[in-house]
């Protein structure tokens, strides 16, 4: 089907003169969305899960929104941002995309948050959690359907400081996120009387050995270990934690990333006893999330996890949003692409699987509130339990759009 | 290499067979193709942007952009013999230059690009004085470290925006022209002048007595020292000036996709630049861009049939390297002569 | 103190894995000139074999003793059938091979990818530490078991490797093929069988280094390019071919990685590769090797 579809847009382009070209008409009652996400490199496991997702929405909504057929294009942006920008061109002018999303790393979001305003075509983030993809890159065309690092952490440590936690170790990556996460945390911990002693932050992908850092987080004595990895690093770093016998000593907490499901089975155990925030659980017991599981498990066979949940509002977002756009703009897609990203902004999605969610003034999901889980070995393997709830936490101040 | 060298009609590295040839004969028939094979490639870059879709704009806008980068690799790898995995740093520094000049300190695009050209010159120069003095697998592995380390240094940096990078770099401003650079079209052929003018300066550069000194160290360095030449300064110039092509294409780069960031400057990107250059055909002058095309159009073809496209790139390039040297160039060369034989084989029957 | 003193066993530790894998690559590029870029897949192999056999048969100690295998066999036919005879028609051993070996890590990853994700649909894998290894003891400060193995591991294959080379007549011809290729093939070695061997042992031995980490670290599609880039710096410090080289070079890798870590962790990026660069500034030939035989 590709194959045809690169084809026909070849030829279509053949004879075109440069005048004529950029306006190249839509088709009859069919919207096209782009789902842009990272199908290969250390996101392609959550890039699936976010697939899955936007088919279960997307059956849902009889494969229509407002009368449109809805037509997806999917391209793999790598978690490069330049191969990025360049699926995103293609989507943009080969494609014709009304409004693209489902993108997982921060650093291709930023680079997709450019691209949407120079290009005025709505995109919409479905996890990438950078402060600055709504702060200082926000722009009427971008909207995001995850959390902020900051909404997530500052709310993670103001819960733990008022646990009575009074000391933390901060470890996480040497980059931008780990630094987001950090500087998030930092916010909450400290503003609810919580002192973090020391941050230790390893280089990216290039560290094979925690033991120094374990060793030096021990030295300090603090009461936990507060952390952010995501993927091979949070194996290794789970893993390395418990070999050391820290596990009782010094606990580690963190938010999903560091006990993904996905990474479970690497762990060998490691993560039992794993307490964590996280902002879906199946451990929920509301009907939104009930009728979210049993809907994902009549089409796969299996339970959700966080990422799915991600992926479905990030896809309810979209299509509902679009189904709003056309309808205020009687039945016809509006020329005028910032109103899909107007419309989606004012969406009140009061049966997201996640709890009530709504957005901001710079077009951020906000939800009503998250879960600390605690993973329990039972007879059926590993699973979450919901140990307590918790305020959701605010945006970094910086979108003047 | 020598068996290569004799199919090189393209490219005037054989420098070998003109300084025998009193007459200068293969120098001058070198030339004339060289002209000939422009002019064809200058018409259909022109022409191309005009009848293909908006995003095959970009598109070909990509391959300019990495025909830069990796026409001033070959410099080094075709032309001096030395291999370097660290050339992504120097299109990373043009490119950063430019967004840090024209995004945080608000100077037009036109004096940052000039500033990142100077930039990765002079920065390069620096490396090259260090680097030089090796070769081979230790020339590999000492650009592969600086280049790690600038990589490291962008990564770590908190005012660009360390790992997350920054967006919203503004393109070139044309309005003296009465242009608009954020239309594709308009800066395709903003790149192409640029990609014209830097290949012009490159070829100059290469038929210079200093390119042949160049070949000269590559295919012979002891003799090159017997008639009076220390390889180790034109080297390092060499260097600076293959670099400068990848940082002329940093500065375009991010005007292209108006952002950038550390991944940009990592290894695997200069992996894949020399990727680019060994498929294209390493001795040829128009090989990396030939190999430059063939890369971004196969790869954009390919990652809509399978997200593994390195597993073809990857045997492509281990069978390119083991079974065909000229790679894309090569072959199209003797294809070129067989024909050109052929023909007068038969005009020669008659 | 004790900060120090541990620090030292992960430093050790680490070198340990990296010698593993740093080991073979030096004692082929010094036989044959090679500089095998491929390493890093040959790791991977090992690695991902390694967690195949242990689904397979549920232990360790089997995954151990097999996976290394297939690396080993795919060294031995790779060197024997593919490069070898490239080079006797006229590719240059030194860069041709190095750009050659390049292609065919990307391939593998490739291809790896393409069976473990895209087909199984698996991203992160694990091999399980056997009974006795799993736990920690008591050492001052709980310490790791496992990471005891690594480092008796390392000490074990050094050891075996230095008796071969020092004390076999396989170590003599060796030996000799580095210090003169052609003196041994006149004297009617199978030179090619040697070589492919050599190639072969090395091979096994990342896939060990690949199996040993498998369980330490997680096996995932990144692996093999992460460890590669250290696995050369140790065999440019060492000095490329220098097997003595190549155990202190570990040496110095491993701590200089575990040491800045601990104590400057701003620098803890740049150190590998200022050690690399200030290496080839001041002196290519590595602490160990010999100035280059031209120029």
């Amino acid at each position: 089907m590709t194959l045809t579809r690169k084809i026909s847009s070849l030829l279509a382009g053949i004879g075109m003169l440069a005048a004529a070209s950029g306006s190249a008409v839509a088709q009859d009652k069919t919207v096209k969305v782009g789902l842009l996400t990272d199908y290969s490199g250390v996101f392609a496991q959550l890039a699936k899960d976010i697939e899955d997702a936007w088919m279960l929405a997307l059956e849902q909504r009889g494969g229509k929104v407002a009368g449109y057929t809805v037509e997806i294009i999917k391209e793999d942006s790598e978690n490069n941002p330049q191969a990025g920008v360049q699926k995103a061109n293609k989507l943009i002018k080969s494609d014709n995309v009304a409004i693209f999303g489902g993108t997982i790393s921060s650093g291709v979001g930023i680079a997709l948050a450019g691209v949407a305003d120079k290009e005025k075509t709505p995109f919409v983030a479905g996890f990438a959690i950078a402060d600055a993809l709504t702060g200082k890159f926000c722009s009427p065309y971008v909207a995001r359907t995850s959390f902020s690092a900051n909404a997530l952490q500052a709310a993670t440590g103001a819960y733990w400081a008022k646990k009575g936690v009074k000391t933390a170790v901060f470890m996480g990556p040497d980059y931008a996120a780990g630094q987001a996460m950090l500087a998030g945390f930092k916010n909450g911990f400290e503003a609810a009387g919580g002192k973090v002693v020391e941050e230790i932050l390893t280089p990216f992908t290039k560290t094979k050995d925690w033991g120094p850092s374990l060793l030096k987080a021990q030295q300090t004595g603090a009461e936990i270990i507060y952390t952010f990895y995501a993927g091979a690093e949070a194996v290794q770093f789970v893993k390395q934690h418990a070999a050391f016998g820290m596990k009782d000593s010094m606990p580690l907490r963190g938010a999903m990333w560091i006990y993904d499901e996905s990474l479970w089975d690497a762990m060998g155990g490691a993560q039992i006893g794993g307490i964590h925030v996280t902002n879906y659980t199946n451990a929920l017991e509301t009907p939104a999330a009930k009728a979210f599981q049993d809907a994902f498990k009549a089409k796969y066979g299996r339970l959700p996890v966080a990422s799915n949940a991600m992926g479905y509002t990030n896809a309810v977002a979209i299509f509902d949003g679009l189904a709003k756009a056309i309808e205020d703009n009687g039945g016809n897609l509006p020329e005028d692409k910032a109103k899909i990203i107007s419309a989606l902004a004012s969406l009140k999605l009061d049966n997201d699987p996640r709890g009530p969610v709504s957005f901001n003034s710079s077009n951020n999901a906000i939800q009503q509130e998250l879960y600390m889980v605690q993973i329990v070995d039972g007879p059926n393997g590993p699973h979450q339990e919901l140990i307590d709830t918790l305020p959701y936490g605010e945006d970094l101040p910086g979108c003047k759009m | 290499m020598q068996e290569t060298t004799e199919e090189n009609w393209a490219a005037s590295v054989d420098t070998d067979s003109s300084r025998h040839d009193p007459l200068d004969r293969t120098a001058l028939r070198d030339q004339r193709n060289f002209l000939v094979i422009s002019a064809i490639g200058l018409v259909v870059l022109v022409v191309a942007p005009l009848v293909v879709s908006d995003f095959y704009v970009s598109l070909l806008t990509e391959i300019l952009i990495f025909g830069l980068l990796v026409s001033g690799v070959n410099l080094l790898l075709g032309y001096t013999g030395l291999v370097s995995l660290g050339h992504a740093a120097f299109m990373g520094i043009g490119a950063y230059t430019t967004a840090i000049g024209t995004s945080l300190l608000d100077f037009p695009v036109w004096a940052m690009m000039i500033c990142s050209v100077l930039a990765s010159f002079l920065i390069a120069y620096g490396v090259g004085i260090l680097s030089v003095r090796t070769k081979g697998v230790q020339f590999l592995l000492i650009t592969l470290a600086f280049g790690e380390m600038f990589h490291a240094i962008a990564e770590k940096s908190r005012v660009t925006g360390g790992d997350d990078g920054m967006t919203n770099i503004p393109r070139i401003d044309l309005e003296f022209l009465g242009l608009d650079a954020d239309h594709d079209r308009v800066f395709y052929f903003f790149v192409l002048a640029c990609f014209v003018i830097a290949m012009a300066v490159l070829r100059r550069v290469v038929v210079s007595p200093f390119g042949r000194v160049l070949v000269g160290i590559r295919e012979n360095e002891k003799r090159m020292l017997a008639v009076g030449y220390t390889a180790f300064p034109y080297k390092a110039l060499a260097f600076a000036i293959s670099a400068t092509l990848g940082g002329l294409a940093g500065s375009l780069w991010v005007q292209h996709g108006f952002f950038v960031n550390p991944h940009l400057m990592t290894w695997q990107m200069s992996g894949e630049a020399l990727l680019m250059v060994i498929i294209g055909g390493s001795q040829a002058f128009f090989g990396p861009l030939l190999g430059a095309a063939f890369y971004v159009l196969t790869k954009d073809f390919l990652s809509d049939l399978t997200e593994a496209y390195l597993l073809f790139f990857g045997l492509l390039f281990v069978l390119v390297v083991a079974f065909f040297h000229g790679g894309l160039a090569g072959f199209a060369a003797t294809l070129a002569r067989r024909m050109r034989r052929g023909s007068a084989k038969q005009e020669g029957d008659q | 103190m004790t900060f120090f003193l541990f620090n030292l066993l992960n430093g050790l530790q680490l070198s340990m894995l990296i010698f593993l894998m740093a080991i073979g690559l030096t004692v082929i590029f010094g036989l044959m000139d090679i500089l095998n870029l491929a390493h890093g897949a040959f790791y991977m192999i090992g690695a991902y074999f390694g967690y195949v056999v242990f689904q397979a048969t549920g232990s360790f100690w089997i995954s151990l003793a097999i996976a290394p295998l297939l690396p080993l066999v795919l060294g031995f036919l790779l060197q024997y059938f593919v490069l070898q005879p490239l080079i006797d028609r006229g590719r240059s051993a030194h860069l041709d091979m190095a750009l050659l070996t390049f292609g065919l890590l990307f391939f593998v990853i490739g291809l790896i990818d393409f069976i473990f994700f895209e087909t199984l649909g698996l991203t992160f894998m694990s091999i399980d530490k056997p009974a006795g290894l799993d736990s920690y003891i008591n050492i001052g400060t709980f310490y790791p078991s496992y990471r005891l193995f690594i480092i008796a591991v390392g000490f074990a294959v050094a050891l075996l490797v230095w008796v071969v080379l020092e004390r076999t007549v396989i170590g003599a011809v060796v030996r000799a093929g580095v210090d003169d290729r052609e003196m041994v093939r006149a004297m009617g070695v199978n030179v090619y069988f040697v070589f492919a061997a050599v190639f072969a042992l090395g091979c096994g031995l990342a896939g060990l280094a690949g199996v040993v980490a498998g369980a330490e670290l997680s096996i995932d599609i990144n692996m093999g390019v992460q460890i590669l880039i250290p696995t050369l710096v140790v065999v440019v410090l060492g000095g490329l071919g220098s097997v003595k080289g190549c155990f202190y070079g570990a040496m110095i890798v491993g701590m200089t990685e575990t040491l800045s870590q601990a104590y400057v962790p701003a620098l803890a990026l740049f150190a590998t590769y200022m050690l690399l660069a200030a290496m080839l500034v001041f002196r290519p030939q590595g602490f160990f090797g010999r100035a280059p035989k031209t120029v």
